[in-house]
């Protein structure tokens, strides 16, 4: 009874040592992902303070500081700057899973691999074959031609910018 | 149940196997037998593993070509056509499922119908377009597709249809060729094309498409606004492909009434929707 009781506290200092260390460590390793293809870093809390770098969709972020609706982040060449906590998610998206952000129906992807761009594109063998199959042979090449009509990145941001949308959309006092 | 469970229930059904299939009429020796049994568990197996994004592009381009011919084609106005680009990516960078590749067209058709196929293909006709009177509210119609694709909507009724096919067709040789594949694609677009999808998917798209207005900055109400421009028309227009393959629409409206007066406000773009599609 005498030597568990002068034990104990002991046990628990070293305990509650080790938790701290491992909190500390967590932290210094929380990291998010930007999930969407139009984020900047900021030099400060607010979509109106400049830009010192444009983001990439998946992009990992260490984060600092968790300020609200915006995150204090860290990216891997050193520069830090602030992001809007609602583009960053905490799983990196993938072509074929959700991204946590809209969480409420979100499934677990089912890929290891990440994938930001389409590669070859085109109907596969199975669809073609469906579309002879059918008679749908200018449907088809009407499918092609919709998965070649592409819009740039820069217009798409340019379109959001004019339109007061997404980091450009006006805040009120 | 995964593949693995799938084929330790194959070995379990092989002790009993060639009394189970001499019940079914089958004139199997015992090796036939248990071969039957593997090579359809197998084949039932592969049927239930998640279909992967090259598998899922496979079978949107199939259903995006049928959707092309029974809407008559792509109308290619070119300031229609690259507005309604720009505002479906727009939709689809800030999406749920964002790093996926997504392609829009407008369908020559003046039915009111928008539609999606998985693996990242979005339709919304001409007619459709005629009945906005903002950019918030073409932008709650995308969003609404893209989330059907987000959620794999219809990739998890193909995910049934593919178990199913595996379960009874038995004497199919190659699961992955092109007869499997075609009989996929049929039974889908038999059941689906022209009744739509399952109700409570309509209501969960409208719900993630809404949330998507209020996070790039449209009215959240965009598409609410729109369904109730439909709503009117509902009466008078219940043969019309829309009204057919959606819930009521007036319901819809009722449940967006509740998420829209918790997302605050939001621009509509009302000039710039007008001056690519007047």
């Amino acid at each position: 009874m005498s030597s568990c009781f002068t034990r104990s506290p002991r046990w628990i200092w070293h305990a509650a040592a080790a938790s701290l260390v491992i909190a500390s460590v967590a932290w210094a390793a929380h990291t998010v992902y930007v999930n969407t293809r139009y984020a900047s870093l900021r030099n400060g809390k607010s979509s109106t303070n400049a830009v010192i770098e444009k983001l990439s969709l998946g992009q990992p972020l260490d984060v600092l500081a968790d300020e609200g609706a915006f995150l204090q982040v860290k990216l891997a060449n050193g520069k830090t700057g602030y992001i809007a906590r609602s583009w960053t998610a905490d799983q990196q998206p993938t072509a074929d899973g959700l991204s946590a952000q809209l969480g409420q129906a979100a499934r677990s992807s089912t890929s290891g691999g990440v994938s930001y761009t389409a590669g070859a594109r085109g109907l596969s063998a199975e669809a073609e074959a469906f579309a002879t199959s059918m008679g749908l042979g200018d449907a088809a090449e009407a499918v092609k031609k919709m998965e070649k009509s592409g819009v740039s990145d820069a217009a798409v941001e340019a379109f959001l910018k004019e339109g007061k949308l997404a980091d450009w959309r006006e805040v009120k006092p | 149940m995964n593949a693995k469970r799938i084929l330790l229930s194959a070995a379990v059904l092989t002790l009993a196997g060639c009394t189970f299939l001499t019940a079914a009429g089958l004139n199997l020796d015992v090796d036939q037998a248990k071969s039957a049994l593997v090579t359809g568990a197998v084949k039932a197996g592969a049927a239930q593993l998640p279909i992967g994004l090259e598998e899922e592009r496979a079978y949107g381009g199939a259903i995006a070509v049928k959707i092309v011919q029974k809407y008559g084609g792509l109308d290619e106005e070119p300031k229609r056509l690259q507005y309604v680009l720009r505002v479906g990516q727009a939709v689809a960078a800030y999406s749920a499922r964002p790093a996926l590749d997504y392609h829009f067209a407008v369908l020559n058709s003046d039915s009111v119908q928008a539609l999606s196929a998985p693996g990242g293909y979005v339709f919304v006709t001409r007619g459709a377009l005629k009945k906005m009177h903002s950019e918030a509210q073409l932008a709650g119609v995308l969003a609404h597709e893209v989330a059907h694709i987000a959620a794999k909507h219809a990739l998890g009724i193909i995910q049934n249809v593919k178990s199913r096919q595996a379960m009874t067709d038995a004497a199919a040789d190659a699961w992955k060729g092109a007869a499997a594949f075609q009989g996929v694609i049929g039974k889908f677009l038999d059941d689906y094309l022209e009744q739509g999808l399952p109700q409570d998917t309509e209501f969960e798209a409208d719900r993630l498409g809404t949330e998507t207005l209020a996070r790039v900055g449209w009215a959240p109400a965009g598409l609410r606004d729109f369904l109730k421009t439909l709503a009117a028309d509902e009466a008078s227009a219940t043969g019309d492909a829309f009204y057919k393959t959606h819930p009521k629409t007036a319901d819809r409206v009722t449940k967006l009434d509740v998420q829209v007066s918790g997302l605050g406000d939001g621009v509509t773009n009302e000039a710039r929707f007008q001056a690519a599609i007047p």
